[in-house]
């Protein structure tokens, strides 16, 4: 019989500094608040039995997914376990580095050897002889399983449920199975074929429609049924090629080098060849050579017509308007001398007109001399108008003046006509230059396009020859070339469109061949090795299915199978655990049904009427249920274990007062076969158990935890 | 006996497949000891993900011949 002698740990998750738990009395209670290392000091016992394999997702429980082994201010978490057996006490020593995978275990023997690494593993199994599931389910009653079987949820306590009886491997493999990825792998994969036949059908009568709409397209072009093989395919080719030939020797040609199809496959190729080879002919052959010629001559012609005629035309006119104006105006040089015998005529009106202004200013001057000597001979005779005049003075004055303004008013209309005159002859003059430029333009131009003319000739234009007249016969002369080549071309025309009928022809037959084979390909495709290794891979996705499907049947039938025997073999003392704590006057029986769904087992939770009993079960009777399970689990594991001890981990979550009062009278039982190690933070149950409990106890107080030194631990 | 006897034990009573189930079930066991339900998963996956790829590759070369 194993039982614990004491835990010394060090490092080790919650605990910093070094800290020792004696279990020397029959009953050991760890008392202290949340956080304060309690439960860090059981998972310290639990790590030294099994090491990395109580951390970690595949524990089954969520709570130690991540879980952090060694303390944060720790370089190393290190725990001895001593334990006492028949033969002596086993020393347990177990450390990790921090960052560092894997542990460090030792094993110091009774007789004082020590096995170290897997050879101290392999003794420790042959110690404890239990699996870490059924340590979980039978020896150390996890804080984290009451509270999973306290959900409301059925699927959740369902997993809780498993927990507790050891079954989370199963429950968690078959997790990995609800996802029916090959099944949909394998619809996914019919669907794809089925669909594949849905095209080879859809492509099969495209196909027929095709070959149908070819074979009428033959028929028009004058073929018959029996023109449509691969015989009469190549005959055809060898007549295709005759025609070549001799077409080639008609226009006096190189033969084409062409090559013969050996089957209907080839005639495509040689039907593209033969027709480009056909129109390459007709292209160079030396009518359509002159013709081209002949063409390019005429539309020369056709342009230097166009451009001289225009060119003459503009001559002519320009011609006429400067005769026009010869006619009219006179040359440029006679129109210069007319403009400077008026400069000249204007140069002498100014000058009189100075002159008259002079001699005014002298008799105004003489008068106004005689004004000032007085000089006033009264009834004299004007020397001017030769009459007698009172006041001889003003009388002269007057009669100057208005002899002076008519003889300068008159020169000065004389003078305003000359300039009048002289402007027009400017204007005449640069109408002139103007025309005169023209003529020039219109000169040059006629020569630029006589010049062409003489190119499109082919000859000089004599200068007494009118190059559109010569043009003009040429083009009758090339028109008449023109319609000789005509008909012989039409000849040479009628020929190759022969050829390329025959071409046409051939290339239809082909187009029927190469649908009718590959049609012949598409309707055999369900024969051919891809389809049918297709099939058989099939068979082997179904199979492998088959396979996939019988294996979750099979982990689901050995899990339901065990859960059933567990449940059997604790039934009776769950039933009178549960009682015995809850009391419930409703209940006079409680057990546990496995029930086998397709998704998996359920458990049913009955009363003494078969009546499901979790819907009407208080918090607290939840966890009563727990516990009874696992005081049930462990009575029934009783003569296996090798373990003389439970450990109990917060046991009172949920409880009432006369629940923990009956929950600590269950320990009292339980404390009289084994020793009890119950790590509690309600001070309730801790009185409950000092009154109850009729072993002898001694109690360790967690206190004044902190991230640098880690709880305080002070025994009672 | 632990989990995967007890499931292997039940595979021998598939006859002729049983055999190929064993194989299957140590390959799930080894999935679910290297990462749990997610490996599983990956793990049935690919038992006929290789087949599946086959089928696909097979059906694009006569789709092409179409």
């Amino acid at each position: 019989m194993l039982k614990l002698q004491s835990v010394r740990v060090k490092g080790f998750r919650g605990i910093t500094d070094e800290n020792t738990v004696g279990f020397d009395q029959p009953v050991t209670i760890l008392f202290g608040e949340n956080h304060q290392g309690k439960s860090s000091m059981l998972n310290a016992m639990e790590w030294c039995l099994f090491g990395d394999e109580c951390a970690g997702a595949n524990t089954g429980i969520r709570e130690r997914i991540g879980w952090e082994i060694v303390n944060r201010r720790s370089a190393e978490a290190r725990v001895w376990l001593e334990l006492e057996t028949d033969e002596g006490t086993h020393v347990l020593e177990r450390s990790q580095a921090k960052g560092r995978k894997g542990t460090q275990f030792s094993l110091i023997l009774p007789e004082g050897s020590v096995l170290e690494g897997e050879q101290a593993e392999q003794a420790l199994l042959k110690l404890i002889r239990l699996s870490f599931r059924d340590f979980l389910t039978t020896v150390y009653q996890h804080q984290e399983a009451i509270r999973a079987v306290l959900t409301q949820e059925p699927r959740h306590r369902n997993d809780a449920i498993d927990r507790l009886l050891g079954l989370s491997d199963y429950r968690n493999i078959l997790q990995g199975f609800a996802k029916p990825t090959a099944e949909n792998t394998q619809k996914d994969i019919a669907q794809d074929l089925s669909r594949f036949e849905g095209e080879l059908e859809r492509v099969l009568k495209n196909m027929e429609a095709q070959v149908s709409t070819e074979r009428e397209r033959v028929q028009s072009l004058g073929l018959s049924e029996g023109d449509v093989t691969n015989e009469r395919a190549v005959q055809a080719a060898e007549r295709i090629l005759g025609s070549v030939q001799s077409f080639a020797k008609d226009l006096g040609l190189p033969e084409a080098a062409l090559t013969l199809p050996e089957d209907w496959t080839r005639c495509q190729d040689f039907c593209n060849e033969a027709e480009t080879r056909v129109r390459e002919l007709l292209r160079k052959s030396p009518d359509m050579t002159q013709q081209d010629q002949l063409i390019q001559q005429k539309q020369a012609l056709d342009r230097a017509v166009k451009v001289c005629t225009g060119a003459h035309e503009r001559l002519r006119t320009v011609r006429e308007e400067r005769d026009e104006f010869l006619k009219d105006q006179g040359t440029r040089q006679s129109l210069e001398q007319r403009q400077k015998a008026v400069s000249s005529e204007i140069e002498k009106i100014d000058h009189q007109i100075s002159q008259e202004d002079q001699r005014a200013a002298l008799v105004a001057r003489a008068i106004q001399l005689l004004e000032t000597l007085d000089y006033e001979p009264n009834g004299s005779v004007c020397p001017v108008c030769g009459s007698r005049v009172e006041n001889l003075l003003d009388h002269l004055r007057e009669e100057w003046e208005r002899r002076q303004s008519t003889v300068v008013a008159a020169l000065r209309v004389d003078k305003n006509q000359k300039v009048e005159d002289k402007k027009a002859i400017s204007k005449a003059i640069l109408e002139c230059v103007r025309i005169d430029e023209k003529f020039s333009e219109a000169s040059a131009e006629f020569k630029e396009a006589s010049t062409a003319m003489a190119e499109a000739l082919k000859r000089e234009v004599a200068k007494d020859e009118d190059p559109v007249a010569v043009a003009r016969k040429k083009l009758e002369n090339v028109n008449e070339q023109l319609a000789g080549l005509e008909h012989v071309i039409c000849g040479r025309q009628d020929a190759a469109a022969k050829i390329e009928a025959e071409v046409k022809k051939l290339t239809a037959t082909c187009v029927v061949l190469r649908l009718e084979e590959k049609k012949r390909t598409v309707d055999t495709m369900r024969e051919s090795k891809e389809f049918k290794y297709i099939s058989q891979l099939q068979d082997r996705i179904a199979e492998l299915v088959g396979d996939i499907r019988a294996l979750k049947n099979a982990v689901m039938g050995a899990a339901a199978e065990e859960a059933r025997s567990k449940i059997d073999s604790a039934q009776q003392a769950l039933d009178e655990h549960f009682r015995a704590l809850t009391r419930n006057p409703a209940v006079d029986r409680v057990r546990i049904e496995v029930n086998t769904k397709e998704t998996g087992h359920e458990y049913q939770v009955l009363d003494q009427d078969d009546q499901e009993l979790t819907a009407v079960l208080s918090q607290g009777d939840l966890n009563c249920l727990a516990l009874a399970l696992f005081l049930g689990l462990s009575r029934a594991a009783k003569e296996a274990s090798p373990f003389g001890c439970l450990v109990f981990d917060d046991p009172s979550q949920s409880l009432g007062s006369d629940q923990k009062r009956r929950l600590a009278e269950q320990l009292e039982v339980a404390g009289q076969a084994d020793q009890l190690v119950i790590s509690t933070i309600d001070a309730e149950l801790k009185d409950l158990l000092t009154k109850v409990v009729t072993k002898s106890k001694t109690c360790y107080n967690f206190t004044n935890w902190s991230p640098e030194r880690g709880p305080k631990i002070v025994r009672e | 006996m632990g989990y995967q006897e007890k499931v292997r034990d039940r595979l021998k009573s598939d006859g002729i497949r049983s055999a190929q189930r064993g194989n299957l079930w140590e390959r799930v066991v080894s999935a679910y000891d290297r990462g749990m339900a997610e490996e599983v998963v990956r793990e049935l996956d690919a038992v006929v993900k290789p087949l599946a790829d086959q089928v696909d590759e097979l059906l694009g070369r006569l789709r092409e011949r179409l």
